[in-house]
């Protein structure tokens, strides 16, 4: 199975390579398979934890102090013209915002700041920034919306324009509703918000 | 539903467009963005800044070459596939400057490391950190209660993401497990040959 599966994955010559140094793939019955597959499968539980356990240590800076009092207060590197703008957009969050944020803003609005600067600075030099990429999660109910609000606020100060898929017609109307009537209320972004 | 001069005005104007994930509707967004980068450039001589915030990302990930319409709507509107089918003439592709991947589960993030790119970049020697999409900033996690925190070390097995995330089966878990083995394995072939 799992050779198969590293073939799958990684083409016959790749695979080949990973062997190479290894077992010969020898056949196996079909019920030993099972047997194998199954503590292949746990093995592969333990291994997943420890490969991405880095990945939980690292998630800590961007999740708020107060919800991670085991996380060091460690200060993110940022420029001096990113942490201006930075707090230009903090000082205009409203209190409607910031108590829906549970985790950490300064860090998600700096990052959005960074990615500003970054795409700024390859224009400039007649070159194509690379898209960057961020993953926002969170169990359900717990706020996440806050990080669309975040983007249209720091939008509107930074220059840029946003755009949210959401799924469906009737959810993209009620997340049209809630970001106007719960977060933007007050902003001058909902006034260039549309569904 | 907005216009296209009104949701062409938001763009303009730092604003924001929130729309559903159809086909329709990402095709036509991607037409506006084209529309407003070419005014937005001809007015102020600067390009055209955007981002994109997908909500419950990994619905918009559907089959592994983005074959659907929908997915292929989606990717016109990040820029990577040209607008009209026109032969022999290269069209201009706006990229936004970033992509913000929302979603309640991590799936978004394995899903990432499973499209080809992503894996290549992996399984020629980058390390997990080194691949742009993962650095560790630009990962945010949102937490109400500290009690009720999720890490990825609280994963389920791979059969269960199989029941949460409806498009991915049995194998396909496996396949996204063998893969974070197959990075292991890469790092130290000798444990990866062992099994």
């Amino acid at each position: 199975m799992r050779k198969r599966l590293q073939h799958l994955l990684l083409g016959n010559s790749a695979a080949h390579d990973l062997d190479a140094g290894g077992e010969t793939g020898e056949e196996t019955t079909e019920e030993e398979g099972e047997e194998e597959e199954a503590e292949t499968m746990n093995d592969i539980g333990a291994r997943l934890s420890t490969e991405l356990s880095f990945h939980a240590e690292e998630f800590g800076p961007a999740v708020s102090q107060e919800c991670r009092p085991d996380v060091d207060d460690e200060p993110i590197a940022m420029s001096e013209m990113a942490h201006q703008k930075t707090e230009e957009i903090l000082g205009l969050l409203t209190e409607a915002i910031t108590s829906r944020c549970h985790f950490d803003v300064r860090h998600f609005v700096g990052r959005l700041v960074e990615v500003v600067l970054a795409f700024d600075a390859a224009s400039t030099q007649q070159q194509t920034a690379e898209m960057e990429e961020l993953f926002c999660g969170g169990q359900t109910q717990v706020g996440k919306t806050a990080f669309k609000a975040l983007t249209l606020i720091a939008g509107r100060i930074l220059g840029f324009s946003t755009i949210i898929i959401t799924t469906s017609v009737k959810g993209r109307d009620d997340l049209w509703f809630k970001l106007r009537q719960d977060y933007l209320a007050g902003t001058e972004a909902s006034e260039y918000f549309f569904n | 539903m907005s216009s296209r001069l009104v949701q062409e005005h938001a763009m303009l104007n730092y604003g924001g467009v929130v729309i559903a994930d159809s086909m329709h509707q990402m095709s036509r967004m991607a037409e506006v963005v084209n529309q407003a980068e070419l005014r937005f450039f001809d007015k102020l001589l600067k390009p055209f800044r955007h981002v994109i915030l997908v909500d419950e990302a990994d619905e918009l990930i559907r089959t592994e070459n983005g074959d659907l319409r929908k997915e292929r709507a989606y990717q016109q509107l990040l820029g990577s596939e040209p607008l009209y089918k026109l032969a022999d003439i290269k069209q201009y592709l706006v990229k936004p400057m970033a992509r913000v991947q929302i979603s309640a589960t991590l799936l978004p993030v394995f899903l990432r490391i499973a499209q080809r790119d992503v894996r290549d970049q992996l399984v020629e020697g980058a390390e997990m950190q080194e691949v742009p999409s993962f650095k560790a900033k630009n990962i945010f996690i949102t937490v109400a209660d500290p009690t009720k925190y999720n890490s990825v070390q609280d994963l389920k097995p791979p059969s269960e993401w199989a029941a949460v995330a409806n498009h991915l089966d049995k194998v396909e878990c496996w396949w996204l497990y063998c893969l974070l083995l197959v990075v292991d394995a890469r790092q130290s072939p000798t444990t990866c040959a062992g099994h």
